[in-house]
């Protein structure tokens, strides 16, 4: 392809270099006509004015080209003064002619004699000057250009091709690289990435990186329903496995309404357990598909934490916990609907009250600049391991298996946030935890 | 009560209405939106209960066809599970109440008993009482035997809520809605420790203990 392209590149450089020849030589040729045509002019005025006084030593300085020759001859056709030779005039012979003939200057073995344009005139007394400029001298000097500007030309396409080889071999090669990620990675290889160059930044390089945080982004979607899955088959299990044993149990006991009532009542309980849970991960796929469903208003952050502290206080003190609220000094407003910014809040606090030792302190604090939510606690914390995992759907700290809840609500929280253009996250309140609600537009 | 039942799920549909029945109310069904229309068109109910998605014409469109129409039948809407955005245009397009499927049938009980039996009158009333104690919803003030009671916002407007609703069942969802404007199926737990202050400020002062609590449904006060 490249030796294609290299060719037709030489081939209208050849076309238009052939098309510059012609209208250069053209061009050359009138100006030798006019530079011929003025010394004639020159040099008859001076004859007319002063005779040949003096002509056959001076004329060269009558003119300004000194590639010019002459040849003055008496009306028989005798050389007076002059290098040219004779030259045979048409019949009936004109006033004025343009010619073009051939001599040597200076005679040269072996070489193609030199070409002249001239013009013979008539001058007083019968007397016929030729006046005649070599061109031969100019075609060379025109050739040395031509061959100069060919050389160029050639070097150029040779480097052009060169490096056009290598270029395009090198992105070939990159190309089969992308591609053999993409199949590794189509074929099962979660890990298959594109290479990229940490030299360059190319639109390859570009192509890469966005392949590959499509692969990341496609990774986590694909590991997040793996969990989910996983996580829903497992936490489901259980209540479902209970409630079966209690069936299997009242069925072997002796048949009385009040057993047959109290295993129904308690089947009835785990079963609404189960459908509260697939509420709550409906809830989330709901928010995780995005806002445009949801009713956008304004949404003072300082109006909807105070009422949320206000729901739980009493909670709080009743568990031996102490709750405080610190509002931003102005107002706190996003985009958002009230009532699940408010549940995003009350999940994370309700999870500070729940996750904590007695006698915590719990504070829930609104900050203008963000905006954001800052609920802290100053109990046990949470390794940082596990931190960033807080906001998985079902994911439970060992030590908090035994207290109730579904596991769901700080994923809840998280997909609020998400859904609100904002996002959560978690860290260590030395001692405690924090968790992070925040709006600051991005 | 006269109570409209809209929904195309058939075992939802004969659950509900049974048990409806088994309450004494007077219940008629239907299966699609059309015939659901044309019911509440052709009678005066106390409460109607619509499903939102429907066959023939969904509950969105029926309840702006019946407040368009000027009746103003309270509307209990059923959306589909978490369906946030259906909640708020039901809300907004004249529905009185809503409930996310799938409900507990006491929640449903409880609001339809809050909606048929809001008489006009007492929403508008100056102050609620019982026995000798006494809420003025004006002056914000709580007296018992003429001793004032000092309460918190949401401990004044959790009793307020249970004086409006005297005798019938105010559930923990309707509390959630409508004093802390949480969603329903936001942790539930928080209610008691407001109650069992209310209680505590109400015995203190004198009063009796008004206050019933229906476990896992919500709580009442009795309206003798």
């Amino acid at each position: 392809m490249a030796a294609l392209q290299t060719c037709l590149f030489l081939i209208m450089f050849a076309i238009a270099a052939g098309c510059g020849l012609v209208v250069l030589r053209r061009a050359e040729l009138r100006a030798a006509r006019a530079e011929v045509e003025q010394a004639e002019d020159d040099l008859s005025r001076h004859i007319i004015v002063h005779g040949l006084d003096g002509f056959e030593t001076d004329w060269r300085g009558l003119i300004q080209n000194p590639g010019i020759e002459i040849r003055l001859e008496d009306a028989a056709g005798r050389s007076i003064t002059g290098r040219l030779p004779h030259v045979a005039l048409p019949t009936p012979t004109p006033h004025k002619v343009a010619l073009s003939f051939r001599m040597d200057n200076p005679p040269a073995p072996g070489r193609a004699r030199d070409r002249f344009l001239a013009i013979n005139h008539v001058e007083p007394a019968g007397m016929r000057l030729t006046v005649a400029e070599n061109l031969t001298v100019r075609q060379r000097q025109d050739n040395a250009l031509l061959l100069i500007v060919a050389s160029i030309a050639a070097l150029t396409a040779a480097l052009g091709t060169g490096a056009g080889a290598l270029v395009g071999y090198r992105m070939l090669r990159r190309l089969d690289h992308v591609g053999q990620a993409i199949d590794a990675y189509a074929g099962g290889d979660r890990e298959a990435r594109v290479a990229v160059s940490s030299r360059s930044d190319t639109d390859l390089d570009e192509l890469a990186r966005t392949l590959n945080q499509m692969m990341d982004r496609e990774n986590r979607l694909v590991e997040g329903l793996r969990q989910v899955s996983w996580a829903i088959a497992h936490d489901l299990r259980r209540p479902l496995a209970h409630h079966n044993q209690e069936i299997a149990s009242a069925l072997q006991q002796p048949a009385t309404v009040e057993g047959y009532r109290a295993a129904l009542e308690s089947a009835s309980k785990r079963i609404d357990d189960v459908l509260q849970t697939f509420q709550a991960l409906l809830h989330i796929a709901e928010l995780e598909a995005g806002a445009p469903g949801l009713d956008l208003a304004t949404v003072d952050l300082n109006a909807v934490a105070q009422r949320m502290v206000q729901a739980y206080t009493p909670m709080a003190e009743a568990s031996g916990r102490s709750l405080q609220f610190f509002p931003a000094h102005t107002p706190a407003i996003i985009m958002a609907e009230q009532r699940a910014v408010g549940r995003m809040i009350a999940n994370i606090v309700d999870n500070a009250l729940i996750h904590t030792p007695t006698e915590t302190a719990v504070e829930v604090r609104v900050d203008a600049l963000g905006p954001r939510v800052i609920v802290s606690d100053n109990g046990r914390g949470v390794p940082e391991a596990a931190r960033s995992r807080l906001f998985e759907r079902f994911f439970r700290l060992d030590a908090s298996r035994s207290t109730p809840g579904t596991g769901l609500g700080l994923a809840i929280a998280a997909a609020t946030a998400q859904a609100f253009g904002g996002r959560l996250w978690a860290e260590d309140a030395e001692p405690g935890l924090r968790v992070i609600a925040d709006f600051a537009t991005r | 009560m006269e109570i409209l039942l809209v929904d195309d799920d058939s075992t939802t549909l004969h659950f509900v209405r049974d048990r409806l029945l088994a309450r004494g109310h007077t219940v008629e069904t239907a299966l699609d939106g059309r015939a659901g229309l044309l019911q509440a068109c052709a009678k005066s109910f106390d409460v109607i209960v619509l499903d939102r998605m429907l066959p023939g014409l969904d509950g969105m469109s029926i309840v702006k066809a019946l407040r368009a129409s000027r009746r103003d039948t309270p509307i209990i809407f059923l959306t589909a599970v978490g369906g946030v955005a259906d909640r708020v245009e039901g809300l907004r397009r004249g529905a009185d109440d809503y409930l996310v499927k799938p409900f507990e049938m006491d929640e449903l009980d409880a609001r339809i008993e809050a909606l048929g039996r809001r008489p006009p009158l007492t929403n508008a009333a100056k102050t609620l009482s019982i026995g000798d104690l006494e809420l003025d919803r004006l002056a914000r003030r709580v007296t018992y035997g003429g001793e004032a009671i000092e309460l918190t916002l949401s401990e004044f407007s959790m009793l307020e809520m249970l004086l409006l609703h005297l005798g019938s069942t105010v559930t923990k969802s309707m509390i959630l809605e409508q004093i802390f404007d949480m969603e329903s199926g936001a942790p539930g737990a928080i209610i008691e420790p407001h109650v069992s202050r209310l209680r505590g400020k109400l015995t203190r002062a004198g009063a009796p203990d008004f206050i019933r609590t229906l476990r896992g449904v919500g709580y009442t006060i009795a309206a003798d």
